[in-house]
C-alpha cells in the first residue's frame, strides 16, 4: 500500500491522523490541567487564613475592655491612695496602660499596623495570586482552544492532500508545516502565560513575606511593665 | 495608720478589683490566641520555602507570652495592693477576699 502506487487506503490515515491528534490534544488538557492542580498548592489556603485573621480581629475585644479597667485604675487612684508607694502604683498603671495600647495596636489596629493587618495583606497577596492562577487557567484554555481551531484547519488540508492521494503535495505540505507551527505558537502562548503568572506570583509572594515579617517584628516590640510590689 | 500616705481602703480595693478585671481580659485574649497558629501548608509552597509559618507562630508565641506575663503582672499589683492595705489599717481577711472574689476566674491566690 503506498501513497503514489494508489493502492493508499486514505480512510485509514485520516483515522489515524485524527486518533493521535485527539491523543495529542487530550495530552496537553491533561498535562495543564495537572500543572494547574499543582500550581494551586503554591498558592495558599485562603479560607483558613480567613479563620486565623478573624480570631486576631476578636481578640482584640478583650484588650480594649480591659484598658477601660486599667484606665478607670489611673482615674480612681488619687482618691484611693497617695504618698509612700503609691507614686510607684501610679507609674506601673501608666506603664500598663501604654502597654494595653501597644497591646490592642499590635493586635488588630485601625492604621493596619497590627498582626490582624498584616495577616490580611498576606490574604490579598494570596488572592492576586488565585486570580493570577484563574488568568494562567484562561490564558491555557484559550492556547489550547486556540491551537486545537488551528490544528483543525491544518489536519482538514492534510487530510484533504491524502484523499487526493498525494497528488496535491502542497496540501500535504501546508498541512505539516500549519500543525507544526499551530504546535509552536501553543507553546509560546503556554510559556508566556506561565511567564506572567510567575512574575505575578513572586510579587505577591515578596508581599506575603513582607507583612509575615511585619509580624514578626511587631511582636518583638512589645513590652510589658512588671510589678515589683509596693 | 502609717505616717506619710493615706489609703482608701474600699478605693484601693476597687482599684485592685478593676486591675484584676484588666487580668481577665488579658487573659481572655491570651486565650483566643493560645490557637491561633498557622499549619506549615496554609501559606503554600511559597510560605513554607519561606519559612513564614514558622516565622509566624514564632511572633504568635510572643505575644501570648507577654498577655500572660501582663496577666502575671496584674496578679502581682493586686496582691500588692492587698497587701497595702492590710498593712495600713489591719483590714480582715474578709476585706482581702473582695479582691479575690473579683479576679477568682484568674486564679488569683493569695
Amino acid at each position: 500500500m503506498g501513497l503514489l502506487d494508489g493502492t493508499f487506503d486514505a480512510s485509514d490515515a485520516i483515522k489515524t491522523i485524527e486518533s493521535y491528534y485527539d491523543k495529542a490534544s487530550a495530552w496537553v488538557v491533561k498535562k495543564v490541567k495537572e500543572v494547574i492542580k499543582d500550581l494551586i498548592k503554591i498558592v495558599g489556603d485562603y479560607p483558613r487564613l480567613h479563620s486565623l485573621i478573624q480570631t486576631w480581629i476578636d481578640a482584640a475585644g478583650p484588650i480594649s475592655k480591659g484598658q477601660s479597667y486599667i484606665q478607670s485604675a489611673q482615674t480612681d487612684l488619687s482618691s484611693a491612695w497617695t504618698g509612700g508607694a503609691s507614686a510607684s502604683y501610679k507609674t506601673y498603671l501608666d506603664n500598663l496602660n501604654q502597654a494595653g495600647t501597644d497591646l490592642s495596636n499590635c493586635i488588630w489596629s485601625k492604621d493596619g499596623s497590627g498582626i490582624g493587618n498584616h495577616l490580611q495583606g498576606v490574604g490579598t497577596a494570596i488572592m492576586n495570586n488565585y486570580n493570577a492562577l484563574l488568568a494562567l487557567t484562561n490564558d491555557c484554555a484559550s492556547a489550547i482552544l486556540k491551537a486545537e481551531s488551528g490544528l483543525a484547519g491544518h489536519i482538514s488540508k492534510l487530510v484533504s492532500g491524502i484523499v487526493s492521494k498525494g497528488k496535491d503535495l502542497s496540501s500535504l505540505i501546508d498541512g505539516a508545516s500549519g500543525i507544526v507551527s499551530d504546535i509552536d505558537n501553543a507553546m509560546i502562548d503556554f510559556a508566556n502565560a506561565f511567564t506572567k503568572w510567575v512574575n505575578t506570583t513572586v510579587n505577591n509572594a515578596d508581599t506575603m513575606i513582607k507583612e509575615i515579617e511585619a509580624i514578626s517584628a511587631d511582636a518583638e516590640k512589645l513590652v510589658v511593665p512588671s510589678s515589683n510590689g509596693y | 495608720m502609717a505616717d506619710g500616705f493615706t489609703v482608701d481602703p474600699d478605693s484601693l480595693l476597687k482599684n485592685g478589683n478593676s486591675l484584676a478585671m484588666a487580668a481577665g481580659y488579658w487573659q481572655d485574649c491570651g486565650t483566643s490566641l493560645t490557637n491561633a497558629t498557622m499549619a506549615a501548608d496554609l501559606l503554600g509552597l511559597i510560605g513554607s520555602q519561606a519559612k513564614l509559618p514558622d516565622m509566624y507562630n514564632k511572633a504568635r508565641t510572643a505575644v501570648t507570652d507577654k498577655i500572660t506575663q501582663g496577666v502575671t503582672s496584674m496578679e502581682n499589683s493586686v496582691k500588692s495592693l492587698e497587701t497595702v492595705v492590710h498593712n495600713y489599717n489591719g483590714t480582715d481577711q474578709a476585706s482581702m477576699d473582695k479582691i479575690v472574689y473579683a479576679g477568682s476566674d484568674l486564679n488569683l491566690t493569695k
